[in-house]
């Protein structure tokens, strides 16, 4: 895992176990690496490693079994939560974006509307190339 | 708890430490950053006993420096401390009768782990491998506090990716509380639990390393040109 040098190491810790779950690499209820075998695979201090583990743990995000190990939520509400918050990030960030771009909201969601009923298949050749890259 | 209240060092007419003052939790990686000169080594070699200070004092667990505090402080000096016509083993035998606290199966393990042989003249070895050499005496010792001064200064990116995996193994088996001083900030920070940025003998900033970047949204090395340039203002 590669960490960027302006968040803090813990907040990246966390980011890469929620989008984890997120995209189906855990599953519910799942066991995850303990605090040592992290710290030790990741190189990092193990201190940061135990912050990120006590803020998943009061987010419900991770629960922690003395003597077993930590284990992703097996609660599927906390899934869909979690699941929810990425989603409304994303499109914030988007949003943000194309605001930038001196559109307002509701030009920008007309042009959403129409770049679905477009398609893929008629993108621009900037796009295609692009994916060509994505799928390489 | 390792404490430093005050601490002035003249070195002839330069001020080296000019009213230091840290306290230093346990259990920690502690990061001594700063200039060239700025006073790292010095404030190391006073908290190893290797120098008195001029004024202030340092105290471990509120007790003075003493051949107690001494036999639970294990240093790593900047400079060569092995003599170049020693092997590694001979190096390891002299530490060995030294200290009492010395472990065997742990000079085992480091020396599988760094892949250096015991027999090997320390004359021949490189910076990096001498680096490991040294790691792997210090580490040897079941000390609480380890002190050490510029542990990856000069060596490839390699050794020193080796050199902070035994540091952080070590630590989680160990718990100590590990001062480094060093220059490599943006390669070494994910070690670290708290800084301190030292500048013409004066502390300029201390701060747990996660927090800094919380509250100011930047990278170490640019949270510490912000808080040098304002110092030279």
């Amino acid at each position: 895992m590669e960490f960027n040098k302006i968040e803090p190491i813990y907040a990246q810790i966390i980011q890469d176990i929620r989008l984890k779950l997120f995209n189906g690499t855990y599953t519910l209820g799942q066991e995850i690496p303990s605090r040592r075998e992290l710290a030790k695979t990741l190189g990092v201090n193990p201190n940061t490693i135990q912050r990120a583990y006590k803020e998943m743990e009061d987010m419900n995000l991770i629960v922690t079994h003395r003597g077993q190990g930590s284990f992703v939520t097996s609660d599927a509400a906390v899934l869909a939560a979690i699941r929810e918050e990425a989603l409304y990030e994303a499109i914030h960030q988007s949003m943000e974006l194309l605001r930038s771009f001196g559109k307002s909201d509701t030009e920008i969601l007309t042009l959403i509307q129409s770049y679905l009923k477009r398609g893929a298949s008629s993108c621009s050749k900037y796009l295609t190339q692009s994916s060509d890259l994505v799928t390489n | 708890m390792l404490q430093v209240s005050n601490a002035i060092k003249r070195f002839g007419n330069k001020l080296a430490l000019n009213d230091v003052s840290i306290t230093v939790e346990e259990g920690q990686i502690i990061g001594l950053l700063g200039t060239n000169g700025a006073g790292k080594s010095t404030l190391l070699k006073a908290m190893a006993g290797l120098l008195k200070l001029d004024q202030g004092s340092i105290t471990f667990d509120g007790a003075s420096p003493s051949i107690a505090t001494r036999a639970s402080t294990a240093y790593l000096p900047d400079m060569d401390i092995l003599y170049p016509w020693m092997t590694l083993s001979d190096a390891m035998k002299y530490m060995r009768d030294f200290y009492w606290d010395w472990d065997p199966d742990k000079t085992h393990r480091l020396l599988d782990y760094f892949e250096l042989t015991a027999s090997s003249p320390i004359r021949q070895a490189s910076k990096g491998t001498r680096a490991k050499m040294k790691l792997l005496l210090t580490l040897s010792r079941q000390a609480r506090y380890i002190l050490m001064d510029e542990p990856f200064s000069g060596i490839d990116p390699f050794a020193r990716q080796q050199i902070a995996q035994a540091i952080i193994d070590d630590f989680i088996e160990e718990g100590q509380t590990i001062l480094i001083t060093t220059q490599e900030i943006t390669e070494t920070e994910h070690l670290l639990d708290e800084i301190l940025f030292l500048y013409e003998g004066r502390l300029l900033l201390t701060g747990q390393v996660e927090n800094l970047k919380q509250t100011r949204n930047q990278s170490l090395l640019d949270i510490l040109k912000e808080v040098y340039d304002g110092a030279r203002l």
